[in-house]
């Protein structure tokens, strides 16, 4: 069987995409093979080269999968529909859902106008996306579920260089480290993980030799959906503020700006457990907490989005979730909770080797290849529209752009938030 | 109350209403200056900071920058020359703090004292493990790099501060001087630059124009950084300068003593702004007003600024 994987060769700017996208190449490798694999080109600048387009057909290509991000397949679908061929179409469209989906839902329902009759299959990065995106496609029976896989070979339990790192850090191999990577952002709660962290430790909830590492850079993007967003230098303000609340314990933070991707796992392996408190509302999945598990870390995180897929049945004391609630401004948690969460994690005892293994059977490359194989060889089902949500967000979209969930008199969030996002706080 | 408490009471209250870059409806003054801006680009980025870093023509007037409790002039000296020859008094219920460029301190019309501070860039910790492998020379090569010393005199000195590192990276896109007289902008002052700098490092270097592309390979943490401008002619408070500070570079440009007294505000892990008092008793601001109350001109730009020979003379003598 002869498949076409869809991407754009160019990397994108979102680096967790550009590995995400990697990551599901190896696993579409090893399902298929390479010598049935077909690599196209859909540029970030929208195009596909005709030439493609004739091997999809001259090859006898029976799935078409679209790996990427960006651009969404509005354009290559028209392309590869040019002719108009009357004919039923006998190819399966199979298309991975990133976390950006809702923010070109026009884009969206052209792709499911185009798609109509054709037999369709998303792929979510975890269960609460499923929910969401069954906001807008009817048929909950093509939209399927598999993490976005982990390279094993990068990320394992690996603890070489555990003391030399942490002597370069200024971190006793005593002490107990929570780490974070990622985007400091807004929504991601970077100032509420702080607050809640030196708060417990100044208030005697955890020991003193815990310390928190951070490590990512700024961005601007603050809550796009109530065109709040940031200038340069604006949260670190924030996160400072914070930091000078808690005199003599600022240094039980440690910031580490943006490292290289190769080194990230000597820290994962430095640290003793991942944290984050995000509640960005783009949380499809969480690809830095799916690393760090691997590297055999148990993470507190919120009961958010992506995140709930990462509470393993057989062991759910591995990654302890803080319930979270939509709220008009913003999601909340209630940081009392938080704080008892982060005390429990703290207090886990367990066995690094048996936490990676773990997660490795689930998120690594062989893992996800044996979860797609399951996808792409159940049942088709020929697509037969979007949702009434749908067409209502896209008429509002097309008016407002990114703005459709939000109140038109204030910056609040409007009915068709909680509408759409109920699912991700539940 | 001592003036630095009463800016300290002001930036430790600014709350969102009172921040300039967080309203919809900020202007330039002319349009020509806003062509200037984004010529300099991404020199004059914006920031966060609640003293409201911003340039004098990004507000319309005096008026509007009393709508605000406090403003962190960006400008270089012709903005603030320019703004104390319209203003070489504050009205009488002026209430705003202005703080200004260390650098500039002595242009402040002894006036203007109970409202104006001055302010300079520093590391929050001074480095104790200076690394001498990577140095980034970064600025745009326009007319204000020139006023005090040639292309091949400016060239020269980069490569005696370079002295010692091991590589040698350039950034300075290319961009036309907007503020030049138009006889100036014919002088190509950017492509003198370049030229001179190859003739003084060779031609094995690489300069790099485009910012974008720079940043997103740039992932050095131990490194030092040196702006080419450092006349601060026209722009005082570079953001590049801010980027660099921020990712853990080191700056070899001028660097203020650090002062006790100061009131500093991080703006970053590895920067912080540091606000002091002025010194008027050193004001040489009389020496530029006379010649320009004399020559009778009633109104006065920050591009005729610039483009006078007599205030560039007065720069370079003082400055």
């Amino acid at each position: 069987m002869k498949v076409a994987l869809i991407y754009s060769f160019e990397e994108s700017d979102w680096f967790s995409c550009t590995v995400i996208n990697k990551n599901l190449r190896k696993a579409y490798s090893e399902l298929f093979g390479d010598e049935n694999l077909i690599l196209i080109d859909y540029t970030r600048r929208r195009q596909v080269s005709p030439s493609d387009l004739r091997r999809i057909e001259e090859e006898n290509v029976e799935k078409i999968i679209f790996i990427d991000h960006k651009p969404t397949p509005v354009n290559f679908l028209k392309a590869l529909f040019k002719n108009g061929d009357e004919k039923p179409d006998p190819k399966e469209y199979i298309i991975h859902v990133f976390g950006d989906y809702p923010l070109y839902l026009t884009e969206w329902r052209t792709v499911n106008e185009l798609l109509l009759g054709k037999k369709v299959k998303y792929v979510c990065a975890s269960w609460k996306q499923k929910k969401y995106l069954e906001k807008y496609i009817s048929q909950t029976e093509m939209v399927y579920v598999s993490p976005f896989p982990v390279d094993s070979k990068q990320f394992n339990y690996n603890p070489e260089k555990r003391e030399v790192l942490r002597q370069e850090l200024g971190i006793d191999l005593q002490d107990k480290v929570m780490i974070y990577t990622g985007r400091l952002s807004y929504q991601k709660r970077i100032s509420e993980l702080i607050d809640l962290f030196l708060s417990s430790i100044r208030d005697g909830k955890i020991e003193n030799n815990n310390k928190l590492l951070i490590i990512g850079k700024y961005d601007l993007l603050g809550l796009q959906y109530l065109s709040y967003t940031q200038i340069y230098g604006e949260y670190f303000r924030n996160v400072d503020k914070v930091l000078a609340k808690y005199p003599g314990l600022e240094d039980h933070v440690i910031f580490e700006g943006e490292i290289e991707n190769t080194k990230l796992n000597d820290y994962y392996n430095l640290a003793d457990y991942y944290v984050s408190l995000s509640t960005y509302h783009d949380e499809d999945y969480g690809m830095s907490v799916a690393e760090s598990f691997c590297s055999g870390l148990p993470a507190l995180l919120t009961n958010w989005a992506g995140y709930f897929s990462f509470q393993l049945e057989e062991k759910k004391e591995f990654c302890p979730l803080i319930p979270v609630s939509l709220g008009q401004y913003k999601p909340t948690i209630d940081m009392k909770v938080a704080e008892s969460k982060m005390i429990e994690i703290l207090n886990l005892k367990y066995n690094r080797e048996e936490v990676s293994s773990l997660y490795q059977n689930n998120f690594s490359v062989p893992a996800c290849a044996k979860i797609l194989e399951n996808i792409i060889y159940s049942e088709s089902h020929l697509y037969e529209g979007p949702t009434e949500l749908m067409i209502q967000l896209t008429n509002e979209q097309f008016l407002k752009g990114n703005e459709i969930f939000r109140l038109e008199t204030n910056r609040e969030f409007n009915s068709f938030y909680f509408k759409a996002y109920d699912v991700y706080a539940e | 109350m001592s003036m630095l408490n009463k800016i300290k009471q002001i930036i430790d209250s600014n709350g969102n209403g009172d921040i300039l870059y967080k309203k919809w409806d900020v202007q330039f003054r002319d349009d020509y200056f806003g062509q200037v801006y984004w010529s300099y680009f991404p020199i004059t980025e914006k920031y966060y900071f609640e003293g409201n870093p911003a340039f004098s023509y990004e507000y319309k007037n005096l008026f509007d920058i009393g709508r605000y409790p406090i403003t962190t002039f960006r400008d270089g000296f012709a903005g603030l020359l320019e703004f104390f020859l319209v203003h070489p008094l504050p009205s009488k219920d002026f209430r705003s703090k202005i703080l200004i460029h260390k650098k500039f301190e002595t242009i402040v019309p002894k006036q203007w004292k109970e409202f104006v501070a001055c302010y300079s860039l520093r590391p929050r910790k001074s480095k104790v493990n200076s690394s001498k492998e990577t140095l980034v020379i970064h600025g745009l090569g326009l007319e204000e790099c020139f006023w005090q010393k040639t292309p091949i005199e400016l060239a020269r000195e980069l490569k005696e501060k370079s002295k010692g590192f091991n590589n040698v990276q350039f950034l300075i896109p290319q961009r036309e001087s907007l503020m030049s007289s138009k006889e100036n902008q014919e002088k190509k002052f950017n492509v003198a630059l370049l030229k001179a700098i190859y003739e003084i490092f060779g031609f094995d270097i690489k300069i790099e124009m485009n910012t974008e592309e720079f940043f997103k390979k740039f992932k050095l943490k131990k490194f030092a950084f040196l702006n080419l401008d450092s006349s601060k002619a026209f722009i005082a408070d570079n953001y590049i300068d801010h980027y660099f500070f921020s990712i853990g570079g080191e700056c070899l440009n001028e660097q203020y003593a650090e002062a006790d007294n100061n009131l500093d505000y991080n703006l970053s892990h590895h920067h912080k702004i540091s606000i002091e008092e002025i010194d008027t008793t050193k004001s040489v601001f009389s020496q530029f007003y006379m010649p320009h109350k004399l020559s009778g001109r009633k109104e006065i730009s920050v591009y005729d600024v610039y483009q006078s020979k007599h205030f560039q003379k007065s720069f370079i003598e003082h400055f």
